[in-house]
Order: C-alpha cells, then structure tokens, then sequence
C-alpha cells in the first residue's frame, strides 16, 4: 500500500470520486478516529485529544470539549484520506504543517499540485506518483522539480 | 479596525490595519475559530458582517457579491474553494478577511498578511 499522489485533476482514475470540500465531506461522513496515526494527527496540527468519534478535547483548557465539524480543515482532510482510501482528496487547504503529516500516510489518494514542503530529518515515505514507488520524499521532490523543468 | 472583547474565557485582541487582510498560515492555528468569534461579536454589537466558507462553494459570483457588498466586514473562510479576483475586486468593505493558501491572483493594493496567535485563555492577531 502507498499513498497515491495525482497532480492534475485529469490523471485521477476513472470511477475514483474526487472530493475538494474536505470539510462538507468529513462533516457529513468522517469520524474521529483512535488509530495512533489518527490520534498523532490531532496533537500535531490542532493540538488536540481523542475523547470519541464524534468529539475532541481541544487548546483552551479541560473544560475545552468541541464538535468534530470544529476541528481544522487540515486535519480534517488527513483523516479523509485515512478513512476513505478509495477517494482521491484535494490537499489545496492543508497548512505547511499538515502536508508535513501526509508523510506518515501511506494509504490513500490525494490531488496535490504542486507536492512539496520542508521535512527535517525525516523523509521516510511510502508514495507512488506517476506510477513510481518514493521511499525517501527528498527523491520525490527531485522528481516534482524534473518534471516541472526546474533542474 | 480593533476588535478587543472577551468570549466566555477567551480574551480577543485582533487589530486589523489594512483592508484586506490574508490569514496565511499553518491548518489548526484558529483561523476559522477567530472569525466565529468576530462574527458573533460583530452580530451582537451592530456592526454589519457577512461571513462564508466552505458551504459557500457552489454560490455563484453574483450571489456572493450581493451578499458581502455594504457589509463593514466580509470574512472569506476556506477561500482556496470559491473566492476569485472578479469576487474581490467587487466587493467594497471596510475591513476583508480572508484564510487561503494560495494567494496567487487574490492580491490587492491595500492588504496585509496577518497570522493567528492563540494561547489558553486568548487570541490575537499579528501582521508580518
């Protein structure tokens, strides 16, 4: 299994639906989930706590206990891709921070332009793009800039 | 414009000094929680606010023109989905704020970038 990197809207398989609105669909069909990677998902990008599917502890105090629909539309569109692999989501709204946290995924499909973003020392990955296996994101940026002519 | 108001225990202290301002930043730093805040408080205080987001999507130019247009603040919530120059550049408020990503196209004389700041009990703005 790899998570499945499209650039173009047209390169998304027939019969694969697209969703853009990450927050209309994970409000409808999404559900906090209690997965390790899930739960490290919240604490990383919305410094948040698991209470139940439906519910998270949030920044402002123990008294702090919010909607899902409340959580940010980065997170949100991480735990899409999480629950729906069979659909191809739309990065466009994901801060920096949460295209950082699609490096822990490796399962799924996502519409991502223009796949770049700073990572530390760890640039483990498990992405297939264009019909090539990526193990290491720095060889997958070097990739991103042969095909857009910038090397 | 200064918003400074209290929000149960959240202290806000938002001054905005353009007319169009950019929240651009990292997802989950209380971006859409700031604009609920200022659109409640702008609701209970009299001053005239149109607010869309995601849900806003599949409403066409003239609908969202129509609905911002003679409002003193207009929030763009989400706007990477819906909002374009044509929507901009018809729309005259006093204060516009917007969270996106990609500004390309979307930039105007007049505007700022603006990040979130939030700790426990409070919630503020910084221009940069």
């Amino acid at each position: 299994m790899s998570l499945n990197i499209y650039r173009k809207q047209e390169e998304i398989p027939n019969g694969m639906t697209y969703v853009k609105g990450n927050d209309a669909f994970f409000d409808a069909q999404g559900v906090i989930c209690n997965s390790k990677l899930g739960m490290d998902i919240l604490q990383n990008i919305d410094k948040a706590e698991y209470i139940n599917e439906s519910a998270f502890k949030g920044r402002f105090g123990s008294e702090d206990i919010q909607p899902k629909a409340n959580l940010s539309t980065g997170t949100k569109t991480l735990l899409n891709i999480l629950q729906y692999p069979d659909y191809c989501f739309d990065v466009c709204e994901c801060g920096v921070n949460a295209l950082e946290e699609l490096f822990k995924i490796n399962t799924g499909n996502i519409l991502w332009r223009k796949p770049f973003v700073w990572l530390g020392e760890e640039t483990k990955c498990d992405i297939c793009m264009h019909g090539v296996n990526y193990n290491d994101a720095f060889e997958l940026f070097h990739k991103v800039k042969e095909e857009d002519g910038d090397i | 414009m200064h918003f400074e108001f209290k929000s149960g225990k959240i202290h806000v202290d938002a001054e905005f000094t353009d007319n169009i301002c950019y929240l651009l930043d990292n997802s989950g730093t209380g971006k859409t929680f700031l604009f609920s805040l200022l659109f409640n408080y702008c609701s209970l205080n009299g001053v005239s606010i149109a607010s869309l987001d995601y849900k806003s999507s599949n409403s066409s130019v003239n609908e969202i023109v129509e609905y911002c247009n003679n409002k003193s603040v207009v929030i763009f919530d989400n706007a990477d989905l819906y909002l374009n120059r044509d929507i901009l550049e018809r729309i005259k408020a006093d204060l516009i704020l917007i969270s996106v990503k990609k500004i390309s196209g979307l930039i105007r004389k007049n505007s700022g970038r603006y990040r979130v700041l939030t700790s426990e009990n409070s919630i503020s703005v910084k221009r940069w």
